[in-house]
């Protein structure tokens, strides 16, 4: 059963915030996995295949966008979502980084449950007609 | 006894006549009467014994000049000191009787021509130094024979006679000399005897005195200067005082206004002229010291002009004794230190100095009475309510022409008003790091907020959930404690300092500004490297100043790694246990030529808006209330390394 569910990557350099995101995606059906540490993101995502990876702007070792576009790279399926303590939703640094696909959405510290849920939710979503639609591709190749 | 008469003539004219030329003519003309000679001459010679004439000048009718020949008799009898006495001469110069051994064999022809037909010489001379030679001629055969003895008695005359010329000309000289002496003095001297009867005075003392020696010499002393001189200086009393004692009196100095001069001064003394057995007369000598003495008033004017200075000044003029003592304390340290100069005499400066920054100026005193340099330091002065008034201090040490040193001056500066202006300006610019920490700290305040709130909402979905109950409200807890933290550290920083000075961690208080600043650098992709080295000693420092100093050197590294970097901040302790606290990032650098300006105010390189160029100025002012010191390396394209040294924990 656990083995169907969506996996979500969570990373973030406050062990507390973890601990929140991972209640509350954990209640609302994913497989959740954290770190507080961006080389070990990308190690678990050399692992395992995850449908999306909140990251944090900030990280002690890495830059959360630097590492945001690895992920793009490492693991295209990957949904990323930025959240930040630092950026606002207006800021520019955000709008580009949308714009450019290097994550699907943002939260902004602090936040409301639905509102990471709805994120969350979207995300898986788009990773699995991405995912269908890299099927189709194989298939039809 | 014709003949004896004539000898005491000769005698008479060799004793009372001092002028050669006169006695010599006299006794010649005397030897010509009694030998009854035609001619008569003396060749004189010399005291080193050689004749100083070349030609003898016979007298006697007519007169006969002869040239003196080098191998002739005069110089034979100059050298053998014996007599010749000739009875003929022939026609051909030879002569009778013959001559003595190594005598000339001849006469001089020109006396043969002459028609000379006797002759006798004899040397002149005193305990056996020749003084000349005695000539006479005669035109007879054989006349000074058996006359030798006469002769030899007036060759005694001569020679007596020669001596007394020669004797008071010597005496004249010497009087003259010292005449000259007494003349030349550009002192005034009178002689006065114990009657105090003027004998004597210099030319000086009769121009100074406007008058003449006939109205001055032989009268009273009294009668000389003008009687209000004489009561001022009771003269005639010392004088006599002179006579009795034998000893020199310092008189002083003395007004003295002659007949139509201006007032001069004089500085007189009254000097015992002495035999062995008694003074015979004292000599009043005075010193014209009128130049002196006005160059003298232009010192003390010029002393009194350089007090009214030192006295007038803002600054605190203090001098003191090679020790340290108080000399002098001039009107701005009065005012400043309410204390007055009276109260503060011979009193230690260390005793006005604050307590606790007593060794910064024992150590200042002690290198300036060794005769080294110091730098400018500041201290604290204790007023007389015991009030700290901030001073910044210039002290020197005076030395004399030995280079010796006699005392120290200190200039001080009241820094109370500068200090109140350096607040103010650390003030705003605290208000403009805060502006630049903003970021971080939002950015620091948003993560707990965020757990806060996540937390939060989690018990209110699940609010039967024990565990989560449990875990989510202790993460409430700390992450509110956090975001407390950072507000106090906040308001911390703001608060405006109350500049007291107490014992200080250095490391707790570079870690509280870091705090502050970490966000920051986070953000802008600066590593913080922290190498403090641990037991390091407390300094005596104020915290909130101290937080500055590193908040505007972490600022200026931040503004120095645009494109990110590294900042190393490292402690440690100098061989002479300074405390260094060192900022080194690896930015831009700062090149050469703008190094030694980067501590003044205004002084930036940031573009118009960006920053005004205070931060290091205050640095370097803060370090140096602490006594401490701040300096710079820096590599254009490397980065650049500020240390702050402060000074050894006491």
């Amino acid at each position: 059963m656990r083995k169907n569910l969506p996996r979500i990557l969570i990373v973030d350099d406050e062990p507390d915030m973890c601990w929140a995101l991972e209640n509350i995606l954990s209640t609302a059906g994913y497989a959740v996995t954290t770190t507080t540490r961006g080389a070990e993101a990308l190690e678990l995502l050399a692992r395992e295949q995850y449908a999306a990876a909140f990251v944090d702007a900030k990280l002690s070792d890495l830059d959360g966008l630097e590492l945001a576009a690895f992920i793009c790279q490492l693991s295209p399926p990957t949904a990323v979502i930025l959240i930040s303590g630092y950026f606002y939703q207006e800021d520019k640094t955000v709008v580009e980084g949308l714009e450019k696909n290097l994550y699907v959405g943002f939260v902004a510290k602090p936040f409301k449950l639905d509102e990471v849920r709805l994120i969350a939710r979207r995300a898986v979503e788009l990773n699995r007609k991405d995912g269908l639609s890299d099927v189709l591709h194989s298939s039809g190749g | 006894m014709k003949q004896d008469s004539f000898l005491n003539q000769v005698s008479r004219v060799a004793t009372a006549t001092f002028e050669l030329d006169q006695a010599l003519a006299e006794i010649v003309s005397l030897a010509r009467e009694v030998t009854s000679a035609d001619y008569a001459s003396v060749v004189l010679v010399d005291e080193k014994g050689k004749s100083n004439q070349s030609t003898e000048n016979l007298t006697g009718t007519p007169s006969l000049v002869y040239r003196i020949r080098p191998k002739g008799f005069t110089n034979w009898i100059i050298r053998s000191r014996q007599p010749v006495v000739v009875d003929s001469i022939e026609s051909s110069g030879a002569i009778n009787p013959k001559p003595a051994s190594g005598a000339p064999l001849t006469a001089n022809l020109t006396i043969v021509e002459a028609g000379i037909k006797s002759f006798a010489s004899l040397p002149v001379a005193i305990n056996n130094s020749p003084l000349g030679v005695l000539h006479v001629y005669s035109l007879r055969p054989g006349t000074f024979h058996e006359q030798l003895s006469l002769l030899n008695a007036f060759a005694n005359q001569v020679a007596i006679a020669i001596e007394n010329a020669r004797m008071h000309s010597r005496l004249e000289s010497q009087e003259r000399f010292i005449t000259l002496i007494v003349e030349s003095t550009p002192s005034s001297l009178m002689v006065i005897d114990r009657r105090l009867r003027v004998v004597s005075v210099n030319r000086n003392f009769l121009e100074k005195a406007q008058r003449k020696a006939r109205t001055t010499l032989g009268h009273k002393v009294e009668g000389v200067f003008p009687q209000v001189l004489m009561e001022y200086t009771r003269l005639d009393q010392k004088a006599q005082q002179v006579f009795s004692t034998g000893q020199t009196i310092e008189g002083g100095k003395v007004a003295y206004r002659a007949p139509g001069l201006p007032t001069r001064i004089y500085y007189y003394r009254l000097i015992p002229l002495k035999t062995e057995l008694a003074v015979e007369n004292v000599m009043l000598l005075m010193d014209d010291i009128t130049e002196r003495e006005q160059l003298g008033e232009e010192v003390r004017r010029a002393e009194r002009h350089l007090a009214s200075v030192v006295e007038c000044a803002n600054d605190l003029v203090i001098s003191m004794d090679p020790g340290g003592n108080i000399v002098t304390w001039n009107w701005a340290a009065e005012n400043i230190s309410e204390l007055k100069a009276e109260q503060v005499r011979e009193q230690s400066l260390l005793s006005l100095c604050a307590a606790e920054q007593r060794p910064v100026m024992a150590e200042i005193l002690k290198r300036l009475t060794r005769g080294e340099d110091v730098q400018n330091t500041e201290v604290n002065l204790l007023t007389a309510t015991s009030q700290e008034i901030p001073i910044a201090w210039n002290c020197s040490s005076m030395r004399d022409d030995a280079g010796k040193v006699v005392g120290i001056v200190a200039v001080g500066r009241d820094l109370t008003e500068r200090r109140r202006l350096e607040a103010q300006l650390i003030q705003s610019t605290k208000m403009a790091s805060l502006g630049v920490m903003a970021g971080g700290i939002a950015h620091e305040l948003r993560n707990p907020l965020g757990i806060i709130s996540a937390s939060a909402q989690l018990l209110m979905e699940r609010p039967e959930d024990t565990q989560l109950r449990c875990q989510g409200l202790e993460k409430i807890c700390t992450a509110t404690q956090r975001a407390s933290l950072i507000i106090e550290n906040l308001l911390k920083f703001a608060r405006p300092q109350d500049g007291r000075k107490r014992e200080v961690d250095v490391h707790a208080v570079l870690e509280e500004t870091l705090v502050l600043l970490a966000n920051q650098m986070v953000l802008q992709k600066i590593i913080l490297k922290k190498e403090l080295r641990p037991g390091l000693l407390n300094v005596f420092a104020n915290p909130e100043l101290l937080q500055q100093v590193f908040t505007n050197l972490v600022l200026n590294a931040w503004n120095a790694m645009p494109q990110g970097g590294t900042l190393t901040v490292a402690t440690r302790a100098s061989e002479s246990g300074e405390i260094e606290i060192l900022f080194k990032d690896t930015g831009l650098g700062i090149p050469e030529e703008q190094l030694p300006q980067i501590f003044d105010p205004f002084f930036t390189t940031m573009p118009v808006g960006k920053g005004i160029g205070l931060g290091l100025s205050i640095c370097y002012s803060i370090v140096r209330q602490h006594q401490g010191t701040i300096d710079v390396e820096s590599q254009v394209g490397r980065g650049s390394t500020f240390t702050v040294r402060l000074p050894a924990p006491k």
